[in-house]
């Protein structure tokens, strides 16, 4: 091919990719690079109409110096020198999207390559390519979510500490009611007052509880990970967490017909990673759920077992099953969620399991429902101090 | 690149100098509408993010030097995009943007400081906490950290209302002009 055909093959490729090709006057290397600010760019091939907006009666074949027609090119050609000569890459050096104002103060947007042609620079620019387009596009949706995501975690954040303020004011007036109540109890009261008293006072004590859960949910949100929970000092000894819960619950079972027990016993070297008050609480809260199941005479067993969950890691799994009819199937899939299993199935606020998935979650632990095709199970796993 | 109209002919008694200044600071925070306000005096709600670098150009008179000033506007830094070390290359001063209201910027800010800071030691800049307008109470220099407030100037901005914004970029050319002094 001819040296005319190669240039009318360039002004096609060029006129069709709307690209601007300009050659460095001189060959360049390493001890000649190309200064943008000074050195004479040759263009080459034909010039898309956009250039005018840049350059007004640019033509093939005109000189210029490329910084004073786009001042992102003393930067690009200064990264070229670098990469192309002084490291002697290969490669085609891309300039990334960049915008700068034409000469009617239009913003354009642009981007460039940068290559050596039998040892001369040569820097292509094109006019808002339509792969910026999606990206800018991508991009600002990406982070148009990601603001909107932001203002609703904070609407929710203020909105909860407002709300968890009111519901700690309520408490104080709660206190004074309750002991009113018992003061007017301790009275000579007849029967239709003392069953109004007494209602009053259950309902106190039904609210006042309410209020200690939806506090203790709320600091189990907010509080991040303690991380004394991962100290060998501090972090819980599970099976002993597990059998005071037990000698603490054991009367109470007791009193409803039910047994208690805690099955494996050879685990009390086992630390697990847990805040010890949170982690108590935790399986108070699944046995408060199988107290209200379990049919009298049954028996709600604590199981431990052991399993490697990595080469490096193992962790301890704590299954609680009783006898109750189990969850009922439309419940299963949110049963976790906060106000889930409320009041209209027999639950008292709705959220102490959310409170065992909170404080488990923090732990990088897990906690599962396992169905019930013979008991009703429900297993926490928690990561075991190595 | 075509100059603002406002600024042409300006009497200089002194030979013009040209800087590079760098915007640079985590997304949203309202790097493009500060350089909006102090270049073209216009601002607007909307939020249209950067992509790559946008670049400016304003002439500021600061006594008898008139300094051309050509500002890169550079897309805000993201999980997805971190600011191109190249595009600082040759700056004679920076802003560090953050949003006044949103505290997460400044942790960008002060991560992009620490990663800049040891190439450019002698190169002035000032952290403008922007958004001001939505913040009655003004910004916090706690809010920034003991060691990194301790060691940066920081101005109270709104791309909005325009508070500060001229100053900020007069004050950042002050400090440019005397850098350079110091350096001749």
């Amino acid at each position: 091919m001819s040296e005319s055909e190669d240039d009318r093959l360039l002004e096609l490729v060029n006129m069709q990719l709307g690209i601007v090709t300009f050659a460095a006057q001189s060959p360049a290397n390493s001890s000649n690079v190309i200064d943008a600010g000074g050195s004479l760019f040759r263009v080459v091939g034909g010039v898309s109409s956009w250039i005018e907006a840049f350059y007004p009666g640019l033509k093939p074949g005109d000189r210029v110096q490329l910084a004073e027609v786009f001042v992102f090119l003393d930067h690009f050609i200064a990264e070229a020198n670098e990469r192309l000569l002084l490291d002697g890459s290969k490669e085609t050096l891309g300039s990334g999207p960049w915008s700068e104002r034409d000469v009617n103060d239009e913003e354009q947007s642009l981007s460039a390559t940068a290559s050596l042609a039998n040892g001369v620079m040569v820097i292509q620019v094109r006019a808002i390519p339509k792969d910026l387009r999606y990206q800018q596009v991508m991009f600002q949706k990406a982070r148009e979510y990601s603001l909107s995501y932001e203002r609703l975690r904070k609407d929710r954040e203020e909105k909860q500490i407002l709300l968890h303020t009111i519901v700690h004011d309520i408490a104080s007036p709660l206190t004074v009611i309750d002991g009113s109540l018992s003061v007017l109890a301790s009275g000579e009261l007849n029967k239709i007052q003392r069953d109004l008293v007494a209602g009053a006072s259950e309902q106190t004590s039904r609210v006042s509880d309410l209020i200690s859960d939806v506090l203790q949910v709320f600091s189990a949100e907010v509080r991040p990970f303690d991380p004394a929970a991962t100290n060998r000092e501090s972090a819980p000894y599970i099976q002993m967490i597990l059998e005071k819960v037990v000698r603490s619950y054991q009367p109470v079972f007791a009193e409803q017909g039910l047994e208690l027990l805690l099955l494996e016993t050879k685990y009390d070297d086992i630390q697990v990673i847990a805040e010890s008050a949170e982690l108590f609480r935790v399986f108070v809260n699944l046995l408060e759920n199988a107290i209200r199941y379990a049919p009298n005479g049954s028996t709600v067993t604590f199981e431990l077992s052991v399993r490697e969950s990595s080469a490096r890691e193992k962790e301890v799994q704590i299954t609680v099953a009783d006898q109750g009819p189990g969850v009922p199937t439309e419940l299963v899939s949110d049963l976790f969620d906060r106000f889930s299993g409320g009041r209209e199935y027999g639950g008292k606020s709705g959220l102490g399991l959310y409170f065992c998935k909170t404080c488990v979650n923090r732990w990088g632990g897990k906690i599962e429902y396992l169905g019930n095709t013979d008991k009703c199970r429900f297993q926490v796993s928690l990561r075991c101090l190595i | 690149m075509a100059e603002s109209s406002a600024d042409t002919n300006l009497p200089t008694a002194l030979p013009m100098l040209q800087f590079k200044l760098c915007m640079i600071g985590c997304y949203a925070v309202g790097k493009t509408s500060l350089v909006e306000n102090f270049v073209r005096s216009i601002y607007s709600d909307e939020y249209h993010t950067t992509i790559g670098v946008k670049i400016d150009k304003k002439i500021v008179q600061l006594g008898d030097q008139a300094t051309t000033c050509m500002i890169w506007d550079i897309a805000g830094e993201d999980e997805f995009y971190t600011v191109k070390a190249s595009y600082l290359r040759g700056m004679s001063g920076y802003f560090l943007v953050v949003d006044g209201t949103r505290l997460e910027t400044i942790s960008v800010a002060q991560k992009i400081y620490d990663r800049i800071h040891p190439n450019f030691p002698d190169v002035p800049f000032l952290v403008l906490a922007n958004k001001v307008d939505l913040q009655p109470d003004g910004f916090f220099r706690e809010n920034l950290g003991e060691s990194f407030a301790d060691a940066v100037t920081v101005l109270n901005t709104s791309a909005k209302t325009g508070e500060n914004v001229e100053s900020a970029f007069e004050l950042l050319v002050e400090q440019m002009l005397v850098n350079r002094s110091n350096n001749v």
